[in-house]
């Protein structure tokens, strides 16, 4: 039982990263039906910016959180403005290639500019306790990370469901046409969009650098792959969808190693189990779990 | 001879009834008319014969077999064929491929004869492009042929779109709104343009249509159709007079001033 | 506001008309000016004196070396800029412009500025380089003046713009003589023409070409050793010198400009700042360094720019065009009297020739030869899913995966004795052994088309961005599966594949691969693949049966993608999961968009220049995946279509009719329509 209260807190832990992750690729697919590659590896350049924040300037957490968040969201919307508003009117290939293309740029530019010493952030960034609850021992920094998830999360529903601006980016996202028309700037709403889901992702970066303490220009490849997983499994384009698949895969990826083993199911398992799920959901429901279908008119 | 046979149709999207046990029956040769408002399930009845949609309920007997359920291919491979309310036409190719490619139901050869283009290959792909090329030449298209179609005025593309549908050998031939966006002058070209197709390849027509006009002079027997079920059949001299048509199309008497 | 913008276009053409000046005055007054003191030197002996035995006074050559050269490139580069962009407008070529005169000033200027030409200088050296760019600027001239246009207004030459509405009339003819292009043009363009008309380099058969290019590959080898270290290269160029060209930017560090606002645990740093600006500092003189490097032993950019130039004009360029021209009548003559497959057997040869011709001068170039034909391999069987059906396969390599696995499995488990799987099950002569590796190949097409099934199934149900992720997740799963299998070596791969994958292998089954899906697309039934992406539904409900015919694609794509991967793996002795990762369908997905879409042309020779650019860009190391992203982005902002968006490139591979005047007329027609 103890056990497996610590391996429910663990998947908590790990699930909550991957729904901050998800849910930037599944606002921006609900506004602009882009799947943007490059997502895994702004939140790299998030992770990144903590370490500026915590040990160049010397901030502690909260602050580091913000101005990470804050920058992040810039870039966001920078790379928006430079590499995919060019190509609103093209076929969406392009832009997908382009997203690809963004990632890459991104990784390999962080490595050339950076080098590829792995980073982490100081001892003092957040001074960890464990609790020991019942026999299960948790720490702070697990508490933190799903707590903040929550809230994050809250918040951002809280602006998606309530909010002038809310109310747009789901109309965009079902006619971008006539939005305009409404007297919407479509320019804003997509602009706020990359601010927030990068933003998003910024403190998904940091969170897992306390967490999972090595940080390198690549981190973002394999998280960024496996939140895309979330966001699509969950349906994506709904944020509700984004937050249960990035929860959902997190179970999976903590429970089939724990309890895996016995049965011969070592850890490397995992990321074919993912995927395999990944396939199975979308042949079983093309949409994933929260997303509606759109009929096609003949 | 009974072509088509439509028994106790219906069709759901979700819960909304779009076809409510529509019975009709088309004999061979006719020309037949189906009308109603927007929104009334015309399309809809097309794409349940052409098996776009697989029907919820009921039975369409094409030459006394059950289509329900086959796959559109097999269904066109049997016989029927149709254009679009709007043009659907393989903009990037040439009008010559999509012709070609409308005979893809008559290939025999196989995918290793294509690799190595032995002797059937050949020979059958000769008689596709003559046979497309004589079409065209038909319907005086010839000129375009290579073409790229998306390339070509909308009254050539509703032409190549028939076109297209007369490559796979048709019996029953189903044109969805073929006037539209037509002028009365090339209206009444199209008109001659159907019969003269109808005679051309004996064809059975089954059209639907907005413009009275057409409809009323060329359709021998017409269906009239509202919110998915029948509201009257037969001559377009009874259609013009049967008082739930006009409401249909009209409303009802109070709500016109 | 029109006359401003005539104003700009004259002086931009008087800069080019002065320049062109300047080359003429330069190549006859240069033995005037070298003949100041009772030498007999000519122009001539100047370029061939190769060893810098002729003895020039300092003061004339530095004169020469700056202003002869500097205005000869500045000519080059703006009427090159005017051929190859013609629809870009002032601003950029005008930037052009700069940036040339700039870099070329300060290459020669430094010689001027810091007296660097001395007694022991080779000034010839210098000389040549500038007689070279001389040359190129000056066929740029005459090109730009003779290429014939249909409209010169409307086609947007910078130089040319169309005469205003209301300045046209009476004024029109002094306008016109203010632009020296419009009015060259006007006055050349019937001879003109005719030249174009009889040069027409596209109606030249492939076959003319191509024996070019067994001539240039033989004048190479004969000649190549000794032309090459003329030239200053330690060896002979392996890829028409794009490898050496990036050399001398290999010891660029990027790393210290930003490392320091990210510190790693063990790294300290006081002032990030200042480490970063001195860094970047560091940085910048490294670069210009990189760029001229004069004197020092490793020559710098520009002088290595120079000379491969050089090497590609006069060993392959120059001779591949003579011998064409010449063969031009005979060669087609000779395959409109051939068959069509006999003509197409005979080009094959002759192209098997230049390939084989050309990969014998070392082992290096044989490999390159190999990765681009398993390029091309999965670039076409790429552009045949995403291209030609309209699906979007970001997943490719894990097919790829599948065929390099299962092909080396089956050499390694059954042909040979090796570590991993014990000796050879058969014991097969040494003469059955290709058949073996074919057989070996061929299933791992067959698996990686098993493989294929796991995407064309879901893709009767869905399309677009859900495919996709489909395509994606089977990649990741492959990798993942073979990750974890312990007997195929997991992570670590798989050692000891055998090296059987050679340039013949890799010609024949290219071609193959190229002819089956040619002939699969230009099929009616595999035109039906790309009606399917025009427009599915009206594709079934027209008769065209479209599952059969997505599985046929995927199929086709996934086996010809499995038959590469193995071709792959027994060159490159180890395979191991992470080769076949995102990061190679990224690379198929470039190939294929810089190609462009629908394009099996355009995918061979996109395939062809991916591979030599990723060679050219080996020296850069970590900026390589930098500066490849960053040409993917610039071609999908300004040419989302590749190269050749949805259509081929017009070879004449079957002859044409040569009617005298009229053949004349119609190509200069067509390239008036260009």
């Amino acid at each position: 039982m103890e056990f497996f209260v610590q391996q429910f807190v663990n998947a908590l832990q790990l699930g909550s990263l991957y729904a901050l992750i998800a849910l930037g690729y599944t606002m921006v697919y609900g506004v602009l039906l882009l799947i943007n590659f490059a997502h895994g590896d702004i939140f790299m350049v998030g992770a990144f910016l903590g370490v500026f924040g915590s040990i160049t300037l010397d901030l502690p957490f909260v602050p580091t959180l913000v101005l990470s968040m804050v920058l992040t969201g810039l870039l966001g919307v920078g790379i928006e403005r430079v590499a995919y508003k060019p190509l609103r009117q093209a076929s969406r290939l392009s832009v997908v290639i382009t997203a690809l293309g963004v990632g890459l740029l991104l990784e390999n530019g962080m490595l050339a500019l950076t080098g590829a010493n792995p980073r982490s952030y100081p001892q003092t960034f957040i001074t960890t306790r464990v609790y020991d609850i019942g026999g299960v021992a948790i720490s702070n920094v697990k508490i933190i990370i799903i707590v903040l998830a929550a809230l994050l999360f809250a918040g951002l529903y809280t602006i998606v469901q309530r909010t002038k601006w809310g109310m747009a980016m789901r109309a965009i996202s079902y006619d971008k046409f006539a939005v305009p028309l409404m007297g919407v700037s479509q320019d804003q709403i997509i602009s706020l969009t990359f601010l927030l889901g990068t933003g998003l992702a910024a403190a998904g970066g940091i969170l897992w650098g306390v967490a999972f303490p090595v940080l390198n220009p690549y981190m973002g490849l394999r998280v960024g792959w496996k939140a895309f997983v979330a966001a699509v499994v969950g349906g994506i384009g709904d944020i509700r969808g984004a937050a249960a698949g990035g929860l959902l895969l997190g179970f999976i990826e903590i429970f089939v190693p724990a309890y895996g083993d016995s049965i011969g199911i070592s850890s490397t398992w995992r990321d074919p189990i993912a995927f395999g799920l990944l396939l199975i959901i979308l042949v079983v429901r093309p949409t994933g779990l929260f997303g509606v279908a759109r009929r096609q008119k003949v | 001879m009974t072509l088509l046979q439509i028994n106790r149709l219906s069709h759901y999207f979700g819960g909304l009834l779009a076809v409510d046990n529509l019975n009709l029956t088309i004999e061979e040769g006719e020309l037949i008319g189906l009308i109603g408002p927007n929104g009334a399930g015309k399309t809809t009845v097309f794409n349940l014969v052409t098996g776009a949609y697989r029907a919820s309920e009921g039975e369409i007997l094409f030459r006394g077999e059950d289509l329900v359920g086959k796959p559109p291919h097999a269904i066109n491979a049997r016989g029927i064929s149709r254009t679009f309310q709007t043009i659907r036409l393989w903009n990037m190719m040439s009008v010559l491929d999509n012709v070609r490619i409308a005979h893809h139901g008559q290939i025999n050869y196989t995918l290793a004869e294509a690799f190595l283009r032995l002797p059937r290959y050949r020979r059958e792909e000769r008689e596709i492009e003559e046979r497309s090329m004589d079409l065209l030449r038909l319907f005086k298209l010839e000129r375009y042929a290579q073409e790229p179609v998306k390339n070509l005025p909308y009254g050539q593309q509703r032409r190549v779109e028939i076109v297209r549908a007369m490559a796979a050998r048709p019996q029953l031939l189903l044109l969805d709104e073929p006037a539209a966006g037509m002028n009365p002058q090339e209206i009444s070209a199209l008109m001659d343009f159907i019969h003269w197709i109808r005679d051309e390849f004996h064809l059975t027509i089954w059209l639907i249509e907005h413009q009275m006009r057409l409809v009323m002079n060329i359709c021998e027997r017409i269906k009239v159709l509202d919110f998915g079920a029948t509201i009257a059949d037969g001559t377009p001299e009874e259609i013009r007079n049967n008082p739930q048509v006009i409401e249909a199309y009209l409303g009802e008497q109070a709500e016109v001033h | 506001m029109s006359t401003t913008a005539n104003r700009t276009f004259s002086l931009g053409g008087l800069v080019v008309l002065v320049c062109a000046l300047v080359i003429a005055i330069a190549v006859v007054g240069l033995p005037w000016l070298a003949l100041e003191d009772d030498s007999t030197v000519t122009a001539t002996d100047l370029i061939a004196d190769t060893e810098g035995e002729l003895d020039v006074p300092a003061r004339i050559t530095n004169t020469f070396l700056v202003v002869v050269p500097v205005g000869a490139l500045a000519a080059g580069i703006l009427a090159l800029w005017g051929m190859l962009a013609p629809r870009h407008n002032r601003a950029v070529s005008t930037l052009v412009l700069l940036v040339g005169l700039v870099l070329v000033g300060y290459y020669y200027g430094t010689f001027f500025y810091e007296d660097h030409v001395n007694d022991s200088t080779s000034a010839t050296e210098f000389v040549r380089s500038g007689f070279f760019v001389a040359l190129v600027a000056g066929l740029g001239l005459i090109a730009q003046a003779a290429l014939p246009r249909a409209n010169p207004g409307v086609a947007g030459n910078p130089l040319v713009r169309p005469v205003p509405v209301e300045a046209a009339g009476p004024v029109a003819l002094p306008q016109n003589w203010r632009w020296p292009f419009a009015w060259l043009r006007a006055r050349l363009s019937p001879l003109t023409r005719r030249i174009a008309g009889y040069l027409a380099l596209s109606r030249i058969p492939v076959l003319a070409y191509l024996v070019g290019m067994l001539a240039a590959t033989e004048l190479e080898r004969r000649e190549g050793q000794a032309f090459s270290r003329l030239l200053g290269f330690r060896r002979v160029p392996s890829l028409f010198g794009s490898t050496e060209l990036l050399e001398p930017f290999s010891k660029l560090d990027f790393s210290g400009i930003l490392a320091p606002f990210f510190p790693s645990p063990t790294d300290t740093y006081d002032a990030p700042l200042r480490a970063s600006w001195e860094a970047l500092r560091q940085l910048g003189e490294d670069f210009v360094y990189a760029l001229t490097s004069h004197g020092a032993r490793e020559p710098g950019f520009l002088k290595v720019l120079l000379h491969v130039v050089e090497y590609d004009l006069i060993i392959f360029i120059i001779p591949v065009l003579i011998v064409a021209l010449l063969l031009r009548k005979p060669s087609n003559a000779l395959l409109l009297r051939l068959p069509s497959w006999a003509g197409l057997t005979l080009q094959i040869v002759v192209l098997y020739g230049v390939v084989s011709h050309w990969g014998a001068l070392n082992d290096y170039r044989g490999l390159v030869l190999i990765y681009m034909g398993v390029n091309i391999m999965l670039a076409i069987s790429l552009n045949l899913v995403n291209g030609y059906m309209g699906e979007f396969s970001v997943g490719h390599a894990g097919f790829m995966a599948v065929g390099a696995y299962v092909a080396s499995i089956l050499t390694m488990w059954l042909f040979i004795d090796e570590r991993v799987f014990g000796d050879a099950v058969l014991s097969v002569p040494d003469w059955a052994l290709p058949i073996g590796f074919l057989i070996a190949l061929i299933a791992g097409g067959v698996a990686a088309a098993l493989a294929g099934l796991l995407v064309a199934f879901p893709s009767f149900r869905t399309r677009g961005d859900y495919l996709a992720i489909v395509t994606l997740a089977v990649n990741f799963i492959v990798t993942g599966v073979l990750n974890n299998i312990s007997a195929i070596g997991g992570a670590r791969g798989l050692n000891g594949v055998p090296l059987w994958t050679n340039v013949r292998w890799i010609f024949v089954l290219t071609i193959l691969s190229v002819l089956a899906i040619h002939h699969l697309v230009s099929s009616t039934f595999g035109k039906g693949i790309v009606a399917i992406r025009e427009d599915e539904i009206a594709a079934e409900q027209m008769g065209v049966h479209t599952r059969r015919v997505k599985l046929v694609a995927f199929l086709v794509s996934s086996f010809i993608a499995g038959m590469s991967g193995g071709l792959f793996a027994h060159v490159l002795a180890y395979v191991n999961p992470g080769v076949f990762g995102i990061l190679k369908s990224t690379e198929a997905l470039v190939m294929v968009y810089l190609g462009g879409m629908g394009s099996i042309s355009g995918s061979v020779i996109a395939a062809v220049l991916f591979t030599i650019l990723i060679e050219a860009f080996r020296p850069l190391a970590v900026l390589k995946w930098v500066v490849i992203p960053l040409i993917l982005i610039l071609l999908m902002i300004y040419r989302p279509q590749g190269l050749f968006g949805f259509r081929e490139m017009t070879l004449n591979l079957k002859g044409l009719k040569e009617d005298g005047p009229d053949v004349l007329k119609e190509a200069s027609d067509d390239a008036a329509a260009d």
